[in-house]
């Protein structure tokens, strides 16, 4: 059995805005589900009914597979995550899909792809660098593998910020073409 | 097992929704689900999503904590009362102070404790409320040794707090919210709660109203307050605390010996004192230096009044120009911000070794949590380089004793 890899919804949403989930298929697509959580699949869910695009096209992803969904007894620990994840401003009712990709990323043994700047930092230093992914790094992961060029993952990265959705702070040279290589 | 977890759940939820005053069907329809879906979570024959139960915490104005675990802290916080069929939520100074009940569950779950030192405050002597309150009032006074002028009282007092009792003292304005402070009574997390929104005289009382009810012991999970009428026994036993503690009867009698009995001492002890006007004439009420028909002539003249007499006439030239500025600024001056020290310091532990993200510990300290990261980022590098540095071995380098004991120890 493979270890699996636990997207969230930002990054799901950051291929599916510019029409290239099949990177994500040919990164992960042979990996063994669960892929995503219940919380992420309903919070695609919503944001399609709303219109947004590229959320329609995950939610029909085969190889996505059902989201695997939090027992009784998983609820305490993913409910402890996900208040360590908000800001302590109010009782919290956002980041529930990190907390949960992060939850089963640990009791899986997994990995956890996100490009919150937050969730991944925790995520880090919760499970290991080793273990959490963020867009650049599949698609740096994808040029070592040779499923893109450099360049063309230089363009994926430039679409995504040119979709009005942002990549994570923590890789300041993704303008740069070698950055990819 | 799961079963009965579910089982177990589903009557919590039953039990604080009937608390709230929520029928089953309103509760599915602010959910946006089926009411019979609801009757089945209530029942424990449908699971529960976490969004769901998030949801749920949320309209009944709970922690979702509460609903897995009665017996946690933010389970023993009080539920919304109901006014005219609408559920009443708390306001967000309550709301904050819920959550980081919840922030604390998390850090204590992984270890991350803070002792301090309430324990040290004596038991209340026999004998009546008021002579009770008296003498804890004159132990905290030797026991915190606030070192600090009337100007300076608002932080140096909670700075004893911190330091000498290890109790965190939240100071944030929430601008309409009736709550002007609060106490997290218990044991394993005091936390003191002032808003800010009040004038920094008024806070003082405040602050140290809510230090009465940790030292007395009140409750056990939080004690809210919003005009302090002391409308109970606990409210009456903090407001003697506070009064006795901020206003000691000695030092009343010795300002009366001086000044006489008028204008130029009741100016005096609210400058000296740093407290409103309004705590000053209730507290020479208490301890019988005016009576009730005193205490109302006086509360009518108010603090406004003090101050005009102050403007016009010669009591200005008597107090000198620093001490009537002063009484006239203070008015307007409000406590600053800050965060509760000894959880910020649970935080950036538990951040570290990846128990919280950032957020928590930018949220206690009102910063940007990219920037905040970025700080610690830089630190993490700049720690890991002096400790690699450190692993060198000494270059054979021949100094002088003096050379070697030239530097500074403290930077």
């Amino acid at each position: 059995m493979t270890a699996p890899y636990l997207c969230d919804a930002v990054t799901l949403r950051h291929f599916g805005e510019i029409q290239r989930l099949d990177i994500l298929e040919v990164r992960y697509g042979h990996l063994d589900p669960p892929h995503w959580t219940q919380a992420v699949a309903d919070e695609i869910a919503q944001a399609a009914n709303l219109g947004f695009p590229g959320c329609r096209a995950i939610l029909a992803l085969p190889w996505l597979s059902n989201p695997v969904t939090p027992q009784m007894s998983d609820l305490p620990g993913i409910l402890k995550l996900q208040i360590g994840l908000n800001d302590g401003r109010r009782p919290p009712t956002a980041h529930i899909g990190e907390a949960e990709g992060i939850y089963f990323a640990q009791k899986l043994e997994g990995r956890f792809v996100t490009d919150d700047n937050g969730a991944y930092d925790f995520a880090v230093r919760r499970l290991g660098s080793g273990r959490v992914y963020d867009t650049v790094d599949i698609l740096r992961e994808a040029v070592a593998a040779g499923d893109l060029d450099a360049g063309g993952a230089l363009n994926i990265a430039n679409a995504i910020r040119n979709s009005g959705r942002s990549l994570r702070r923590g890789h300041p040279d993704t303008l740069h073409r070698r950055y990819f290589a | 097992m799961l079963r009965w977890m579910e089982s177990a759940l589903g009557a919590r939820i039953r039990t604080l929704r009937e608390q709230a005053g929520l029928q089953s069907q309103e509760l599915a329809a602010q959910l946006g689900i089926d009411p019979s879906a609801m009757s089945n979570i209530e029942r424990g024959k449908r699971s529960v999503k976490t969004e769901e139960l998030v949801r749920i915490a949320e309209i009944l104005s709970v922690s979702p904590l509460s609903l897995i675990d009665e017996d946690s802290l933010p389970a023993r916080m009080p539920v919304a009362p109901r006014c005219d069929g609408d559920a009443v939520s708390k306001g967000d100074a309550y709301s904050r102070l819920v959550a980081l009940s919840e922030l604390h569950v998390v850090l204590s779950d992984a270890g991350l404790t803070k002792p301090n030192q309430l324990d040290a405050a004596p038991p209340l002597r026999p004998g009546g409320w008021k002579a009770r309150a008296e003498a804890l009032a004159e132990w905290a006074t030797n026991y915190l040794n606030v070192a600090a002028t009337a100007d300076d009282r608002f932080a140096g007092l909670a700075d004893a707090i911190e330091d000498r009792l290890g109790v965190d003292v939240l100071v944030e304005r929430y601008e309409g919210d009736a709550l002007s402070g609060a106490a997290i009574t218990d044991r394993t997390f005091p936390l003191i709660f002032v808003n800010a929104r009040h004038s920094t005289p008024r806070s003082l009382f405040t602050l140290a109203h809510e230090l009465g009810h940790l030292l007395i012991g009140h409750d056990g999970s939080i004690t809210l307050d919003e005009e302090l009428v002391g409308d109970t026994l606990e409210e009456r036993q903090a407001n003697a605390f506070a009064a006795a503690f901020l206003m000691p009867e000695s030092e009343v009698d010795q300002r009366i010996n001086e000044y006489g009995r008028g204008a130029d001492s009741l100016a005096r002890m609210v400058y000296d004192f740093g407290v409103s006007f309004e705590s000053l004439v209730f507290r020479l009420h208490n301890i019988h230096q005016i009576d009730a028909e005193g205490r109302d002539r006086l509360r009518e003249i108010g603090w406004r009044g003090l101050l005009s007499l102050i403007e016009n006439s010669d009591l200005q030239d008597r107090l000198g120009p620093e001490v009537s500025m002063r009484l006239i600024t203070r008015l307007g001056e409000f406590p600053a911000h800050r965060p509760p020290i000894w959880l910020a310091t649970r935080c950036f532990a538990a951040h570290r070794r990846g128990i919280v993200s950032v957020r928590p510990l930018a949220g206690l300290l009102h910063i940007d949590p990219d920037i905040l990261l970025d700080h610690i980022e830089s630190l993490d590098e700049g720690s890991a380089q002096v400790l690699e540095r450190a692993e060198e071995p000494p270059r054979g380098e021949q100094l002088s004793d003096d050379e070697l004991f030239a530097g500074s120890p403290v930077s």
